[in-house]
């Protein structure tokens, strides 16, 4: 195998398809990715076994073949070589040589008949949305999931296809982000709920271009879901696992409804975090007539207070959150006002915004 | 410019803005090989050879606690039974009777509530005594140690080492200075001199791993360790780093906790013969699941216990070892299975141990409510 490519244009690939590779593996090849060039085509790929991320390019081979490297090094080299540089990479028996412009290396392969690809997978439906639309919506939903949780289906977000909707959903017991976007057009013999893991979403989201109108197809089936983007393919495995009631935990006709202005109350959030216990994020809030009280207090015996003018009246009502749960939630909603609902100091708060109807985040409240 | 850290440590700032300067007198109290000390109280004639107690080979158990006669041999706990043979052929074992340890221990303690209340036990046989508020003998800590030590051999015919000094870390230190059946005193005054020339390895926490990091680093006692300087510690050593700086001056702030908290709580089983293949493994993870929800179901009588993880260690017949853990509130069986499954696979050889257990949220926590 011989070949010479610039260093830009590799660069584009590999930083996607090495995202796809785990840093430590207890089986080396998966350490790899996989370069496979034919006289006119070179093809990289990467894999965790559960998702793929793999890519195609045009070029003008001077010597086909294939063969693993180690990814995160290929990746390191390439990366690190100076600009406008082109590189070119060869097989010597079982050993990839690297060179560019002065810098030589040498890397440790593993045979390519070795490296796991998927196989072939029947795609039953596909859908159209423009790329930035499916970024914003998982970017809009993707911080509440779970990570490495025994709820293994919450470790990922729910896709919920039906007619002329698409809806995404991620909770990890203790918030809930739910949001949807419009799709013309989209027609289903019956509604599709998928579970997509959590790693595959966020290499996913980090493929997508947020200023991109360009639709992308989200191709599923039974145990896939794959998206093409440019010269990049990228398939991931779904969660095999039935998804919480999610509609079930979104607070209806709550008792208190407060007006906050989303900066205002985002910065006061950030400020009363400062002194909360760095562990449990813990803040308290009461709400007086007129005013929002926002205190927090660390284990040194530190504390902050702040207050906000809101829309209330009645008796003294105190609950106390997660900060980080509550500031997570007003950076993603959009619009100039937000509405905190909350009816006891028990049960769930939801916050959304009347100019991102689309989208509404549930937090549960910490008992202080 | 460090000046004195031993007594900035410990000023104490009152609400009327007074600073009270506050000097700690713990005592550390470690019984000399307690397990085995007891067998050979019970059976006096075993006096003089050398004694193991723990599991017999043929189940393949391990060394719970031998006497100094054994350790000659290069016997010493956790050790396999059958290698201990090997090292000690005259090596007598006696089989483990916790419920009499259990009740010396308690005897034991009794003594200790005669000199203070802030007792701190770590095991059966080793506690930390804070006596900084305690009137007996003059208000001297070594005397007390020593008065400690003598009721129990009067009492028990068991001999104890202790440790007196400012803080724990010195204190744990010190008890093995001159054991057995010795004590060492480490005042305020002698701290920067002792600490200076103490090898890492004495302190507790540095095991053989970080200890050969060290001396790859060319450290070799705490006054190479506080040469580093903080920066590179932590960089070294992590969040142990701070912890290992402050040791390196002799501080550590720690109090003697009274009230204990568990982080964890776990079962293990080692079975007589290695399970071949994942099934057999899964099978028995029933049997062990089981009795890690008694376990639990007893401690959670103690205390409010909110599990924030599950576990899964798995010990394969190469001994390699290997553990798993995933976020969960409340313990799962099925998790569990799949966490065993998951930890298989990493070895795929025949297993030896499987543990199961839970880790908790700290009791301090506020209670986050659960949406699903």
């Amino acid at each position: 195998m011989k070949l010479t490519i610039s260093k830009e244009t590799l660069l584009d690939q590999l930083t996607h398809v090495v995202g796809a590779v785990e840093k430590k593996h207890t089986s080396k090849i998966l350490e790899n990715i996989l370069i496979q060039v034919s006289e006119n085509q070179l093809s990289l790929v990467g894999t965790d076994l559960e998702i793929e991320m793999s890519s195609k390019l045009d070029i003008q081979a001077e010597e086909p073949g294939q063969i693993t490297a180690p990814a995160r090094k290929l990746f390191d080299i390439c990366k690190a070589l100076p600009a406008d540089c082109f590189i070119l990479f060869e097989t010597e028996g079982e050993r990839l040589h690297i060179k560019g412009l002065r810098s030589k290396f040498e890397l440790a392969t593993l045979p390519a008949e070795e490296y796991p690809l998927l196989d072939d997978i029947p795609i039953q439906n596909e859908i159209t949305i423009p790329e930035k639309d499916l970024k914003l919506l998982m970017e809009k939903v993707s911080f509440s999931m779970a990570n490495q949780d025994v709820r293994y289906y919450l470790n990922g977000l729910l896709l919920e296809l039906s007619d002329n909707k698409l809806l995404a959903v991620s909770t990890d017991g203790h918030r809930l982000a739910v949001s949807e976007f419009t799709v013309e057009d989209l027609k289903l013999d019956s509604p599709l709920k998928i579970i997509v893991p959590r790693k595959g979403i966020l290499e996913l989201t980090r493929l997508l271009d947020s200023t991109s109108e360009i639709p992308v197809a989200l191709q599923i089936s039974d145990n896939h879901i794959r998206v093409h983007k440019d010269n990049i393919r990228f398939t991931s495995k779904l969660i095999d696992g039935k998804y919480p009631d999610y509609q079930a935990a979104i607070p209806s006709n709550c008792q208190h409804n407060i007006e906050l202005d989303r900066e205002q109350f985002r910065d006061t959030l950030s400020r009363v975090a400062i002194l909360s216990n760095e562990k449990f994020r813990g803040i308290r809030l009461k709400l007086q007539n007129g005013v929002m009280v926002l205190h927090s207090n660390n284990p040194e015996n530190e504390s902050a207070e702040e207050e906000i003018d809101i829309n209330y009246s009645g008796e003294l009502f105190e609950i106390g959150f997660n900060v980080t749960y509550l500031l997570e939630a007003v950076n993603h909603l959009e619009g100039k006002i937000v509405h905190l609902e909350l009816s006891t100091p028990d049960s769930s708060a939801l916050l959304h915004s009347s100019d991102d109807l689309q989208t509404r985040y549930v937090v549960m409240p910490i008992r202080l | 410019m460090l000046t004195s850290p031993i007594f900035l440590e410990q000023e104490v700032s009152t609400e009327d803005g007074l600073n009270r300067s506050m000097m700690r007198k713990i005592i550390h109290v470690d019984m000399d090989c307690f397990y085995a000390a007891v067998e050979v109280r019970e059976n006096p004639q075993l006096q003089g050879k050398p004694v193991a107690v723990g599991g017999s080979p043929q189940s393949r158990g391990v060394v719970a606690a031998c006497n100094y006669e054994a350790r000659k041999f290069g016997v010493h706990s956790a050790m396999p039974m059958s290698r201990a043979f090997q090292q000690c052929p005259n090596l007598i074992t006696t089989p483990v009777h916790m419920d009499l340890y259990k009740q010396i221990s308690g005897e034991i303690h009794q003594i200790f509530q005669d000199y203070t209340d802030q007792i701190e036990p770590l095991s059966l046989d080793e506690a930390y005594l804070d006596v900084s508020e305690s009137s007996h003998c003059g208000g001297s800590a070594t005397l007390i140690a020593q008065q400690i030590r003598e009721r129990i051999f009067d009492t028990q015919r068991l001999t104890a080492s202790a440790g007196v000094a400012p803080n724990k870390f010195l204190a744990k230190v010190a008890s093995d200075w001159n054991k057995p059946n010795g004590q060492k005193v480490i005042t305020p005054d002698d701290v920067q001199e002792f600490v200076k020339a103490l090898p890492v390895k004495a302190i507790s926490g540095v095991g053989k791993v970080t200890a050969k990091r060290m001396s790859e680093l060319n450290i070799e006692t705490c006054e190479d360790l506080n040469k580093m300087g903080l920066d590179k510690l932590n960089q070294y050593f992590g969040s142990f780093g701070e912890q290992l700086y402050k040791y390196s001056q002799g501080i550590d702030t720690r109090p003697v906790q009274t009230h204990w908290v568990r982080k964890s709580l776990s079962v293990e089983d080692t079975f007589a013969q290695d399970l071949p293949d994942l099934e057999s493994c899964l099978l028995e993870l029933a049997k062990i699941y089981a009795e890690l929800l008694v376990r639990l179901e007893r401690a959670q009588k103690k205390q409010r216990l909110i599990p924030k993880a599950l576990f899964v260690k798995l010990r394969f017949d190469d001994f390699e070892t290997t553990t798993i853990q995933m976020v969960g509130n409340k313990p799962d069986k099925h998790a569990y299975m799949r966490l065993c499954a998951d930890a298989w696979r990493r070895g795929q050889r025949p297993v030896r141990l499987i543990g199961l257990g839970l880790q908790f949220n700290p009791p301090d926590m506020p209670e986050q409510l659960r949406l699903i």
